[in-house]
C-alpha cells in the first residue's frame, strides 16, 4: 500500500538568493528545446534537451598525388589540422529547492530563444501545484506523465548510461560509498521507491514494469510518527535526531526479555523483539533522539526485510533503493543496508543510485523526447558540467555542506555519445569486469598520490593549452578558468571522493578531457602529435630495415623492445613530459636504454616466444596509445611481423582526442602514409587484413565495457584470439587484471616513480604480460 | 526480528476478589497430578491433569443359556441394567489474571492431596519472575520449557482435539465468527504470533516447527507508541480508542496525493499510501482515537503483508493468528482479516483460534505429561466445564464482560478410543457433519434454543425417574436443569460470541 516520493525534504531555513550565477547553473539555455520537470514536495527538477557548439581539431591529409617520391614530401608536414566547430546533443538536468522555482522560470523565459518547444512534461506530486505558475511564466503547456513510469524511465536510462551509478553504503569502511560497475545489460531488477509510502516494483525490460508490492509505512510514517513524538517538524533534523539516539532505551530487546540471546530459534540478545516495546509499560520520560532512532530502525527493518521477501519470490538480486527516505542520507542508507543484511544473510546487496533524485525528470523528459529515440544511443555523463554526489547529512558533514555554497542547485549534464557502446565479446566474464586497477575512493595513500599528482601537472596542461592557440590570445583567460574548474573538481574530489562513482586514474584523467573541451581545448596536443608523426616517419623505413636484418628471435626481441621503448614517449606521465619539454631530443634509441633489462618487472617474454614458434594467430586487436615514435616506431614494425605470419591486424584508435594518443583520423592518415612506403602494410590494407577501427572513447584510459558497436562487430567477424594493450592507462591503469576469453599481451613502461614502487619496480620498469585463458578458446 | 507474546493485557482496576466459589474452578484437584502454568505478563494460564470418577450406566446381557426357544424368554427383560463407578482422565486448563496467583497457589496447596508431583512446568515471559513464589507456595519445583516448542505443541493439541477449534473473522457478517471444520491432518500450517513482536512459525509435525520471520511491529509497538502518542497506558483502552477514531484523518492516503485513484498502478483512491502521512505536514492537533486507528492499521497491515509474503514464499495456505495482540479482540482481529484479504487477494484466510490462550499452558503441561503419551489418545472438550469464547472488548460486549468474572476454564475429556475419519468419506477435507449451523441461521437457532429450553422440564423429569432409588437425584437434576438452562442462555445472548459452532442436534 504505497507510492512513489510525492515530498522532498530540503532543509527551509536556506538562504534563499542563488549563489550561482543562473547562467551557469541553466546552460545552453538558447539552444534548449524538450523540458521537462519533476516538482517534488520540495525539490524541483528541470531537464531540457541542447545542442552545444564546441570546437573540435580536425585533421585532413594534405594532397600528396602530385609529388612522386618519399623524399618530395620531406620537411611539409603529413597533413592540415584545423578548427571546427561540432555541434553536439546534451542533456541538462537542474536540482533546486521549489522556493527557487520562480526565479528560475523567469531566467528560463529570458533566455529561451527557441520558439518550436511548446509543451513541457512534467511529473511528480507537486507539478499539480506549480502547473499554473509554469504555464504563466514559460507560455508552454504543461503536460503531465505518470509519475511510476517517469521513474522507472528514468532509472534504466542512468544504470544504462552511468557505469558507476550504483553503489553499496559501508557506513565504517574506508571508503564509505562502493560504487557497483554496472552493466549494459541491466534487467531485471528491482526498485525499492521510499517516498511518503513505499513502492516495490520489478523491472523486467524498458517498457515493462509492475507494481507487486508496497507497505504505508515510509518515509512520511517516519516523518509524520516522528513529528508527533518528538515535535520536530523537520524531516532532516529527524533524521539528525535519530543519528544521535540509543534505540534500546525504548526497544524492547530479545535479551530484556530472556537475559540473553534465544538460542534455540537463532536469535541474538540485542535484536529488537519489540518496536517502542519498553514504553508500553515503562512510565519514564524518553529523549527525542531514542524515540526517533528507535522508528528510524522500525520502519528500515521492516522495509528491508519486505524488500528481500518479494526479491525471494521473484527471484531477483538487483535490489535498488530510492525516494526522499534514501536521497543522500546515510543515516537511511546506513540502516537500510543493515536490515537487508539481516534478512538476506549477506545474499542480496543494497542498492543505491547517485542521480536518485533525478529519475522522475529524466523519465520525464525521456517520454517527451521518444521522437528523438534518445534510448538509441550511448549517452556519457559530462563531469566538467555535473555537480558531484554531495552527503547532504548535516551531521556527517557539516563543514562540506557548508563550504559547497552552490548547495542549493545541483546539476547533471549527459552527452550523447556517436557510438553505440557495447562490451568486448572478447571478455571472458562481462558482469564481473571493472575497468580500473586501483578504486581511489577504497585506497586512500593512492588516492593522496594522483591527487596530488593531477595538482601538480595543471601548470603545465594549462602552459600545453595556451600553447596550443598561441593565434588566440583569449586562449589565456579561459586556459585560466580551465585551471580553476579543474582545481575546483580536484578539491572536492580530495573531500568527496565519491562524488562522481569511483574515483579512480580514469576518472581524473577524463574529468580532465571534459574541462578541456568545456573551455573550447579540444585538442592541446595537435601540433606536438603532427610534430612527431612527421619525424617519426622519417624513420619508420630505417627501423624496419634494421629489424628485418636480424635473426627470427633477435627480431622479435627487437620488435618487442622497440613497441617499448615507443611507449616511454607519453605526455601524459609526467616524468615524460619533463625529459620532452627540456630534452626535444631524446631519441628512439636512447628510450631503448632507458628501459629496464631483462628480467622485466612482470616478464612473460618467454612464454610469448614460445607462443610464436608456434601456428600464427588468427587475428589481433591491437589498443594502441600514442602518435608519434609510439605508434610508427614502435607498433607498425611489430603489427608488421605479425601480418607477415598470416595473423590478420585490427587498430583500435581512439574516437576523440586525449592527451597524445592517436586518434582514429590521425591513424587512418598515417596509416595510408605507411602504406605508401611500405609494399606489407600497402598489401594487407589492400587485402583487408589490416584494418582500422574506432574504440568510441576519448580518453587516455580504456574501459572494454564501453566500445564502439563496430569494432565489436569487427572482432567477432574475424575470429579474434589475441587482444594487444599498450600503455599505462589502457593496461596498467585499466584493463591490468582484466580477464580476456582469448590469448593477450597487455605492455607498458611505468613512466611514474610512486607507481613504480608501489608495484615493486623503479621508473621506466617493464610489464610484459602474456596471458592464456584456461580454456584457451581462441586458439586455433 | 521479534518473539512470542511476553505480556497479556488484563485489565489493571478489576475487582480483585474472586467471583466464584474456587473449588468450581480448580475442579478435581485432589487426584491432580502434572501441573504446568504459563505466566504472561497479565494473565497466568494454570493446567492439570486430573482423574475424575464418575457413575456410568452398564448393560449386562442376562444368561438365557438354560432356555431352549425363543417364546420362553417372554415377559423377562433381555439384559440388566447397574451403575458402576467408572474413572476417566481429563484436562484442566484455567485462566485468570496475574493479580489473582497468590490466591490461586494457596488454594491450590490447600487442596492438593497427590504427593507425587514434585515438579511443576512453567513457560511464558512471567515465568521467571513468579518462580520463588510457585516454589514456596506448591513445594513443586519449576521446570523451565522453552516458550516456541509449547506454543506449538499447544497449538496441535488444541488444532488436532477440538474440531471446531479454528475460526474465521467477519465483522460484519451474519455470524462475526464462521468455525472451520479442523480435520486430524492439521499440518503443514503457519502460526503468526503476535506478542510485543511478531514470530511467523512454520509447523510441519508435531515435533518440526521453525521460526521462519518475525518483525519487531508487533503488539508491543501498538501499545508503546499508542501510550506515547495517547498518554493512554492501557492496551484494552488503546483498542478501545482505535475502535472509535478515522485513520483517515491521520493517514495519507492515495487520493490525498492523486486526487483519486492511482489507476494505472491498480490502486484504489482509499489505498492508505503512508501511515501518518498527514501528520508530517500538518500542523493540526490530532485526536487520539484517530491516532490510535492509524496505529493499528499500520500494525495490522503490516503484519498482514509479511504473513501472506512468508505464507506465499513456503506454499502454505492455512495461517493462524496468536497472541495477545489478537486474544479475542475482535478489532485486531478484523483488521488483520482485512489485511491478509488485501494481500492475498482473498487466496488465504486469516485463521484465529479459540482456545489461543492456553497454547503455551497446554503445551508446557504435554512436555510433563510425556510419559502418559497424551498424543496417543483423542480428547473431547467437555462443555460443561469450560467457559465459552466471549468478546474482552469492552466496547463491543460490556455486559457480558462483566458477567463473565475473571476466570475462565477449559476442562478436556480423555476419550476411551482414538477417532479418525470414516475412511469413506467422499473428501475428508470437506467434510461437515452439521446440516444446518445455527450460529449462521438465527431463525433456526432461536427457534432450537426455544425448543431445548421448553423440553428441560421433561428432560430433568426422566433424570429423577432414572433413579429413584437415590433421594438426592432430585437435588441433582435441579442443578443439571440450572446449568443447562444457564448455558442456553448464555448461547442465547451471545450468538454471535458463541463459544462453538452451534449446530442442529
Amino acid at each position: 500500500m504505497a507510492l512513489c516520493g510525492v515530498a522532498d525534504t530540503g532543509s527551509h531555513s536556506m538562504d534563499k538568493s542563488i549563489t550561482l550565477p543562473p547562467d551557469e547553473i541553466f546552460r545552453n539555455l538558447e539552444n534548449a528545446k524538450r523540458f521537462a520537470i519533476d516538482i517534488g514536495g520540495s525539490l524541483t527538477k528541470l531537464a531540457y534537451y541542447s545542442t552545444v557548439q564546441h570546437k573540435v581539431a580536425k585533421v585532413r591529409s594534405f594532397d600528396h598525388s602530385a609529388k612522386v617520391s618519399l623524399q618530395e614530401t620531406d620537411g611539409d608536414p603529413l597533413y592540415e589540422i584545423s578548427v571546427q566547430e561540432e555541434i553536439t546533443a546534451r542533456l541538462h538536468f537542474i536540482k533546486f529547492e521549489n522556493a527557487y522555482i520562480e526565479t528560475c522560470l523567469d531566467f528560463i523565459k529570458d533566455h529561451l530563444v527557441n520558439t518550436e518547444t511548446k509543451v513541457i512534461k512534467a511529473t511528480g506530486g507537486g507539478a499539480h501545484k506549480f502547473k499554473d505558475l509554469i504555464e504563466k511564466k514559460l507560455k508552454l503547456k504543461v503536460d503531465k506523465e505518470d509519475e511510476m513510469t517517469c521513474l522507472i524511465k528514468g532509472c534504466n536510462f542512468v544504470l544504462k548510461n552511468i557505469p558507476h551509478e550504483a553503489f553499496v553504503y559501508a557506513k565504517h569502511a574506508d571508503s564509505e560509498f562502493r560504487f557497483q560497475h554496472t552493466h549494459p545489460d541491466i534487467f531485471p531488477y528491482l526498485l525499492i521507491n521510499i517516498g511518503s509510502g513505499v513502492s516495490i516494483v520489478k523491472v523486467e525490460a524498458e517498457d515493462k514494469f509492475e507494481r507487486i508490492g508496497g507497505s504505508s509505512i515510509g518515509g512520511g510514517t517516519f516523518w509524520g510518527l516522528g513529528a508527533l513524538l518528538t515535535k520536530t517538524k523537520r524531516f532532516d533534523e529527524l533524521l539528525q535526531l535519530a543519528s544521535k539516539g540509543q534505540h534500546t532505551n525504548v526497544d524492547m530487546l530479545v535479551k530484556d526479555i530472556y537475559g540473553g540471546a534465544y538460542g534455540s530459534l537463532g536469535l541474538t540478545g540485542d535484536l529488537i523483539a519489540s518496536s517502542f516495546g519498553k514504553s508500553a509499560t515503562t512510565d519514564k520520560e524518553f529523549s527525542k533522539e531514542d524515540m526517533a532512532k528507535s522508528l528510524l530502525h522500525m520502519i528500515s527493518n521492516d522495509i528491508g526485510q519486505l524488500a528481500c521477501l518479494y526479491a525471494k519470490l521473484h527471484n531477483l538480486t538487483r535490489v535498488y533503493f530510492g525516494g526522499f527516505f534514501i536521497r543522500g542520507h546515510p543515516v537511511t542508507m546506513h540502516t537500510i543496508t543493515y536490515s537487508i543484511n539481516f534478512f538476506t544473510k549477506g545474499e542480496v546487496q543494497a542498492l543505491f543510485l547517485r542521480h536518485e533524485g533525478y529519475l522522475g525528470a529524466i523519465g520525464a523528459f525521456l517520454k517527451g523526447a521518444e521522437e528523438d529515440n534518445p534510448n538509441q544511443y550511448s549517452w556519457g555523463e559530462n563531469y566538467a558540467g555535473s555537480s558531484g554526489l554531495m552527503s547532504v547529512s548535516p551531521e556527517l558533514n557539516p563543514i562540506q555542506r557548508a563550504r559547497s555554497g552552490t548547495f542549493p542547485f545541483d546539476m547533471l549534464e549527459m552527452d550523447r555519445l556517436e557510438r553505440q557502446l557495447v562490451n568486448l565479446p572478447l571478455l571472458q566474464d562481462a558482469t564481473s569486469y571493472i575497468p580500473d586497477t586501483v578504486d581511489l575512493t577504497e585506497d586512500a595513500l593512492a588516492r593522496e598520490y594522483w591527487l596530488y599528482c593531477f595538482e601538480e601537472a595543471l601548470d603545465g596542461v594549462v602552459k600545453r593549452a595556451i600553447a596550443s592557440q598561441k593565434d588566440q590570445p583569449e586562449a589565456v583567460e579561459r586556459a585560466e578558468k580551465f585551471r580553476q574548474k579543474y582545481r575546483h573538481k580536484l578539491q572536492t574530489l580530495r573531500h568527496q571522493p565519491f562524488a562522481y562513482g569511483s574515483l579512480t586514474v580514469r576518472s581524473l584523467l577524463d574529468t580532465r578531457e571534459h574541462c578541456l573541451n568545456e573551455f573550447n581545448f579540444p585538442d592541446p596536443y595537435s601540433k606536438i602529435k603532427q610534430k612527431e608523426n612527421d619525424m617519426a616517419l622519417k624513420y619508420y623505413l630505417k627501423v624496419v630495415k634494421s629489424v628485418e636484418e636480424l635473426s627470427w628471435e633477435q627480431r622479435q626481441f627487437n620488435l618487442v623492445k622497440g613497441l617499448l621503448a615507443g611507449n616511454v614517449f607519453d605526455w601524459g606521465a609526467k616524468a615524460v613530459s619533463d625529459v620532452l619539454e627540456s630534452d626535444p631530443e631524446f631519441g628512439f634509441e636512447q628510450a631503448k636504454q632507458q628501459l629496464q633489462e631483462r628480467p622485466w618487472l612482470v616478464d612473460a617474454y618467454n612464454q610469448w616466444i614460445e607462443r610464436l614458434k608456434g601456428p600464427p594467430h588468427k587475428c589481433a586487436l591491437f589498443f594502441v596509445d600514442n602518435s608519434g615514435i609510439d605508434i610508427i616506431l614502435g607498433v607498425f614494425p611489430f603489427i608488421r611481423e605479425l601480418l607477415i605470419r598470416g595473423t590478420e591486424v585490427v587498430l583500435a584508435s581512439n574516437s576523440g582526442p586525449a592527451l597524445n594518443d592517436v586518434t582514429n583520423s590521425e591513424l587512418q592518415i598515417l596509416t595510408e602514409r605507411i602504406a605508401a612506403m611500405d609494399p606489407v602494410i600497402h598489401a594487407a590494407l589492400k587485402e583487408d587484413r589490416l584494418a582500422l577501427v574506432q574504440n568510441g572513447s576519448s580518453s587516455p584510459c580504456l574501459d572494454l565495457s564501453r566500445l564502439d558497436k563496430v569494432l565489436a562487430t569487427v572482432v567477432r567477424e574475424r575470429g579474434t584470439d589475441l587482444v594487444i594493450i599498450e600503455g599505462m592507462g589502457r593496461a596498467i591503469h585499466t584493463n591490468y587484471y582484466a580477464m580476456l576469453s582469448c590469448e593477450s599481451l597487455k605492455l607498458a613502461v611505468i613512466k611514474n616513480s610512486w607507481l613504480a614502487d608501489r608495484l615493486g619496480g623503479k621508473i621506466f620498469s617493464v610489464v610484459f604480460k602474456y596471458e592464456v585463458p584456461s580454456k584457451a578458446q581462441g586458439q586455433h | 526480528m521479534a518473539l512470542c507474546g511476553v505480556a497479556d493485557t488484563g485489565s489493571h482496576s478489576m475487582d480483585k476478589s474472586i467471583t466464584l466459589p474456587p473449588d468450581e474452578i480448580f475442579r478435581n484437584l485432589e487426584n491432580a497430578k502434572r501441573f504446568a502454568i504459563d505466566i504472561g505478563g497479565s494473565l497466568t494460564k494454570l493446567a492439570y491433569y486430573s482423574t475424575v470418577q464418575h457413575k456410568v450406566a452398564k448393560v449386562r446381557s442376562f444368561d438365557h443359556s438354560a432356555k431352549v426357544s425363543l417364546q420362553e424368554t417372554d415377559g423377562d427383560p433381555l439384559y440388566e441394567i447397574s451403575v458402576q463407578e467408572e474413572i476417566t482422565a481429563r484436562l484442566h486448563f484455567i485462566k485468570f489474571e496475574n493479580a489473582y496467583i497468590e490466591t490461586c497457589l494457596d488454594f491450590i496447596k490447600d487442596h492438593l492431596v497427590n504427593t507425587e508431583t514434585k515438579v511443576i512446568k512453567a513457560t511464558g515471559g512471567g515465568a521467571h519472575k513468579f518462580k520463588d513464589l510457585i516454589e514456596k507456595k506448591l513445594k513443586l519445583k519449576v521446570d523451565k520449557e522453552d516458550e516456541m516448542t509449547c506454543l506449538i505443541k499447544g497449538c496441535n493439541f488444541v488444532l488436532k482435539n477440538i474440531p471446531h477449534e479454528a475460526f474465521v473473522y467477519a465483522k460484519h457478517a451474519d455470524s462475526e465468527f464462521r468455525f472451520q471444520h479442523t480435520h486430524p491432518d492439521i499440518f503443514p500450517y503457519l502460526l503468526i504470533n503476535i506478542g510485543s513482536g511478531v514470530s511467523i512459525v512454520k509447523v510441519e509435525a508435531e515435533d518440526k516447527f521453525e521460526r521462519i520471520g518475525g518483525s519487531s511491529i508487533g503488539g508491543g509497538t501498538f501499545w508503546g507508541l499508542g501510550a506515547l502518542l495517547t498518554k493512554t497506558k492501557r492496551f484494552d483502552e488503546l483498542l478501545q480508542l482505535a475502535s472509535k477514531g478515522q485513520h483517515t484523518n491521520v493517514d495519507m492516503l492515495v487520493k490525498d496525493i492523486y486526487g483519486g485513484a492511482y489507476g494505472s498502478l491498480g490502486l484504489t483512491g482509499d489505498l492508505i499510501a503512508s501511515s501518518f502521512g498527514k501528520s508530517a505536514t500538518t500542523d493540526k492537533e490530532f485526536s487520539k482515537e484517530d491516532m490510535a486507528k492509524s496505529l493499528l492499521h499500520m500494525i495490522s497491515n503490516d503484519i498482514g503483508q509479511l504473513a501472506c509474503l512468508y505464507a506465499k514464499l513456503h506454499n502454505l495456505t492455512r495461517v493462524y493468528f496468536g497472541g495477545f495482540f489478537i486474544r479475542g479482540h475482535p478489532v485486531t482481529m478484523h483488521t488483520i482479516t482485512y489485511s491478509i484479504n488485501f494481500f492475498t487477494k482473498g487466496e488465504v484466510q486469516a485463521l484465529f483460534l479459540r482456545h489461543e490462550g492456553y497454547l503455551g499452558a497446554i503445551g508446557a503441561f504435554l512436555k510433563g505429561a510425556e510419559e502418559d503419551n497424551p498424543n496417543q489418545y483423542s480428547w473431547g472438550e467437555n462443555y460443561a466445564g469450560s467457559s465459552g469464547l466471549m468478546s474482552v472488548s469492552p466496547e463491543l460486549n460490556p455486559i457480558q464482560r462483566a458477567r463473565s468474572g475473571t476466570f475462565d476454564m477449559l476442562e478436556m475429556d480423555r476419550l476411551e478410543r482414538q477417532l479418525v475419519n470414516l475412511p469413506l468419506l467422499q473428501d475428508a477435507t470437506s467434510y461437515i457433519p452439521d446440516t444446518v449451523d445455527l450460529t449462521e441461521d438465527a431463525l433456526a437457532r432461536e427457534y432450537w434454543l426455544y425448543c431445548f429450553e421448553e423440553a428441560l422440564d421433561g428432560v430433568v423429569k426422566r433424570a429423577i425417574a432414572s433413579q429413584k432409588d437415590q433421594p438426592e437425584a432430585v437435588e441433582r437434576a435441579e442443578k443439571f436443569r440450572q446449568k443447562y438452562r444457564h448455558k442456553l442462555q448464555t448461547l442465547r445472548h451471545q450468538p454471535l460470541l458463541s463459544r462453538r459452532r452451534m449446530t442442529w442436534p
